[in-house]
């Protein structure tokens, strides 16, 4: 009879505690019910004990069939883009990881060995820690986003009237466009946390490699903080476009504000100096120091075209949005 | 195929089990009755499906310690009766119903 305990505690285990008690109760006086039977007043085997427990089925499928409502982390509805936001960012992040043990290896060429076990806990620990943060934010979208599973689950009420109107071709969203724009924006996240203090001039000097960073840190850490939100929101709303496949007004100011946003940042960045006057000086001698400015200028022209540029593209973007919002307003 | 099979006689479960609880019976011995009347209902749904249909308040259940061995007895409710009722003339309508679709068919 010990299998018996055994097994409906391991049903136990899976139900919630204000059942437990009575459902194993019943179970048991059902597991000896179906023996009793089985036995027709001979003393049961370990064989028919197990024999019954068999055609019982598993103890997680029972406890399962008594869940009053399926419980998911991320259900139905979401999984789809759970997976595939989940792949693009394993692609980004193995990605980064690989170019940045590139760099470090042109840099430090002697330590292959230290290169490839580098590589591989630097993808597990990347990895893992990415999809946790996916896993997350799906979970949070899956208890707080109105959805058909918990329409369901509240026994199915819904009102036609609260339907949305039919999709409008320019409501559409475009699910290859967002999610190349999902890729970029947790590319940038990396990038922005993970690689900006990277960005230099690497040069082999007399005693091995040497780093000048070009980009001004005080710049980086000053705009750092505001940028990260301003991905953090854009990822949701990239996920939460990507998961209802039509754009809402809602959705389209939310895409404004950010889209705003950047522009803000962008603009307050060009007059940022990225390069810094004598931040070149330790590539030359005292000669040249007036040289490297020079060039430390172009640069600073060249990253401020370029910020420039990107702004143009976003304030685009940005009109664009304004534009449909008043079409589908009007 | 067999999906089709199986959804078809899942759809009549509650039916029958709601059918042979207007006397109490404890889980084993509808499961026994079904069986003897042809209707075979694996041990690990039936359990669940009862214990759903009371939370409907369609049955009412009790502990018995009379015998060898607790064992819980369920019955219909009020509720379950008219229930029962209406689902068995909305059954008698949809036999009759395809009944004459399918004699109208050939096979």
């Amino acid at each position: 009879m010990e299998l018996i305990d055994r097994y409906v505690s391991a049903v136990g285990r899976y139900l919630p505690e204000k059942t437990r008690a009575d459902i194993e109760m019943e179970l048991r006086s059902f597991i000896m019910d179906a023996l009793d039977t089985r036995m027709q007043g001979r003393d049961p085997s370990e064989d028919d004990i197990v024999a019954v427990l068999h055609e019982m089925g598993r103890p997680e499928e029972i406890a399962a069939r008594y869940a009053p409502v399926r419980r998911y982390l991320i259900g139905p509805e979401l999984f789809p883009s759970y997976i595939a936001v989940t792949g693009i960012v394993v692609v980004v992040v193995a990605t980064a990881v690989l170019i940045g043990r590139v760099v470090q290896q042109t840099m430090d060429p002697n330590s292959v060995g230290g290169m490839i076990s580098g590589v591989l806990v630097d993808l597990l620990s990347g990895i893992s820690s990415a999809v946790g943060s996916v896993t997350l934010v799906f979970a949070v979208l899956e208890r707080f986003l109105p959805g058909a599973t918990k329409a369901t689950a509240n026994g199915g009420r819904w009102d036609p009237r609260k339907l949305p109107k039919p999709t409008l071709h320019e409501s559409k969203v475009n699910v290859g466009e967002r999610a190349m724009e999902l890729f970029f924006v947790v590319a940038a996240l990396v990038v922005l946390n993970l690689f900006l203090d990277r960005i230099g001039i690497y040069y082999r000097g007399e005693s091995g490699w040497v780093f000048v960073p070009m980009l001004n840190t005080d710049v980086i850490a000053f705009y750092r903080p505001f940028w990260n939100v301003v991905l953090v929101v854009s990822l949701v709303l990239h996920t939460v476009l990507l998961n209802r496949r039509m754009w809402t007004p809602a959705t389209r100011i939310a895409q404004i504000v950010v889209g705003g946003a950047s522009v803000a940042l962008l603009l307050g960045m060009l007059s940022a100096t990225w390069i810094p006057p004598g931040g070149l000086a330790t590539l030359g001698t005292e000669k040249i120091v007036a040289d490297l400015d020079k060039v430390g200028d172009w640069i600073n022209i060249g990253i401020r075209l370029g910020i420039l540029a990107a702004a143009v593209v976003c304030a685009l973007d940005v009109w664009k949005h304004v534009k449909q919002l008043v079409r589908v307003t009007r | 195929m067999q999906n089709l099979l199986l959804e078809l006689r899942r759809g009549t479960l509650t039916l029958s089990v709601l059918s042979q609880l207007q006397e109490p019976q404890y889980g084993y011995s509808l499961l026994q009755k079904l069986a003897e009347k042809g209707i075979g209902i694996e041990q690990n749904t039936l359990y669940p499906l009862l214990r759903r249909l009371e939370q409907q308040g369609l049955l009412t259940s009790d502990w018995s310690i009379e015998e060898s061995r607790p064992r819980r007895y369920y019955v219909l409710s009020e509720l379950g009766r008219q229930a029962l009722r209406a689902v068995v003339d909305e059954w008698r309508h949809m036999t009759r119903l395809i009944d004459d679709l399918l004699n109208d068919m050939e096979v």
